[in-house]
């Protein structure tokens, strides 16, 4: 009698232990759901992030990450999903093309021509045009007489 | 010694004009990037124009699998904006879905657009009001975005020429919707 009581309750804890197992499988974990969301814009705020809102809308979409990755989704695959599904303005940092990749290229090249100007600038302040050059500024309007100037000197 | 102080010069005021060139050109080419990321569609500005096409997907639940509204031309179709999360759009669901049915025989056609939302939710909450009219997901925003909608719950009521008879931003009375309905459905094409 003991020892079948003994079984039944042995049985029991072993479902019971099962079932857990079954449901932490199931549920991803809350980090990596913030982790995913943290990767994404509230879709009805402005500049507020998926991980830190709490709107119903990022509550349903925080949801919709656990569901997608419950059902075997990499991150990569989440995101995908978001980007496809509501537009790739959800991301945190939309793909690189389009206007967006002109939004990318333009400040680095103006900071590469604003870089190079400078330094073209500095290079100009620290070799001084020679005196007898008559200064930038005198150079194109005094440009016929310092030639007339070097044709009489070679005449002389 | 003269001419190669002469040549420096006219070297280095090269420069300078190919920088300033550069220069202007960045300038232009941002200030038209900007222009294109900030210029907004105000969806009333599209009253009287004609209405953008758009090929949706519909949720499972229905027959059909897709809906066009270049097929719907010489009806009369009502372009709902709405979302599970919108607490106004439960004001006009069940309303929309009575209009629906009020008029359904007489060549009017509703489409739900679904925005910004997750089909879980969107399924339950079409439960709860029993919508039965064509209802699916907006894919990318992307027709949220050609209407200008300036969120949900908006409603377009297109004639039976396709144009954009009125734009209805927030929850539609039943007397304005009858009204609406009742002058477009008389309306010849």
């Amino acid at each position: 009698m003991l020892v079948k009581r003994i079984l039944i309750f042995s049985s029991l804890i072993i479902i019971f232990l099962f079932s857990v197992q079954a449901t932490l499988a199931q549920e991803p974990d809350y980090d990596r759901v913030n982790q995913i969301a943290k990767n994404m814009n509230c879709p009805t705020c402005v500049g507020v992030n998926l991980a830190d809102c709490r709107t119903q809308t990022c509550e349903q979409w925080r949801g919709q990450i656990q569901d997608l990755l419950a059902q075997g989704y990499s991150d990569q695959e989440v995101l995908d999903y978001f980007a496809n599904q509501y537009g790739t303005q959800v991301l945190l940092e939309p793909p690189k093309e389009g206007s967006t990749l002109l939004l990318w290229v333009l400040p680095v090249a103006a900071l590469l021509i604003g870089g190079g100007w400078v330094v073209y600038l500095l290079r100009r302040w620290k070799k001084p045009v020679p005196a007898a050059a008559g200064g930038p500024a005198a150079a194109p309007a005094a440009d016929d007489y310092l030639k007339q100037v070097e044709k009489d000197l070679e005449a002389h | 010694m003269m001419e190669q102080a002469v040549a420096q010069q006219k070297q280095s005021s090269l420069g300078k004009k190919v920088f300033l060139i550069f220069g202007l050109v960045l300038l232009v080419g941002w200030v038209v990037v900007m222009i294109v990321n900030l210029q907004s569609l105000e969806s009333t500005e599209l009253e009287g124009q004609k209405a953008p096409e758009f090929t949706m997907p519909l949720f499972d639940q229905f027959e059909e699998k897709e809906i066009s509204l270049a097929e719907l031309r010489g009806q009369v179709v009502v372009i709902n904006f709405w979302a599970s999360w919108c607490v106004e759009c439960y004001k006009e669901a069940a309303l929309l879905e009575q209009a629906w049915k009020d008029y359904k025989d007489q060549g009017v056609v509703f489409i739900g657009v679904d925005y910004l939302d997750t089909e879980k939710e969107a399924l339950v909450y079409m439960q709860q009001y029993g919508i039965t009219y064509p209802s699916g997901p907006d894919l990318g925003s992307k027709i949220s975005r050609d209407y200008g909608i300036t969120g949900v719950p908006e409603t377009f009521f297109l004639d039976k020429n396709g144009n954009i008879a009125h734009v209805k931003i927030g929850p539609v009375e039943k007397a304005e919707l009858y009204d609406l309905l009742d002058k477009l459905v008389a309306q010849g094409t």
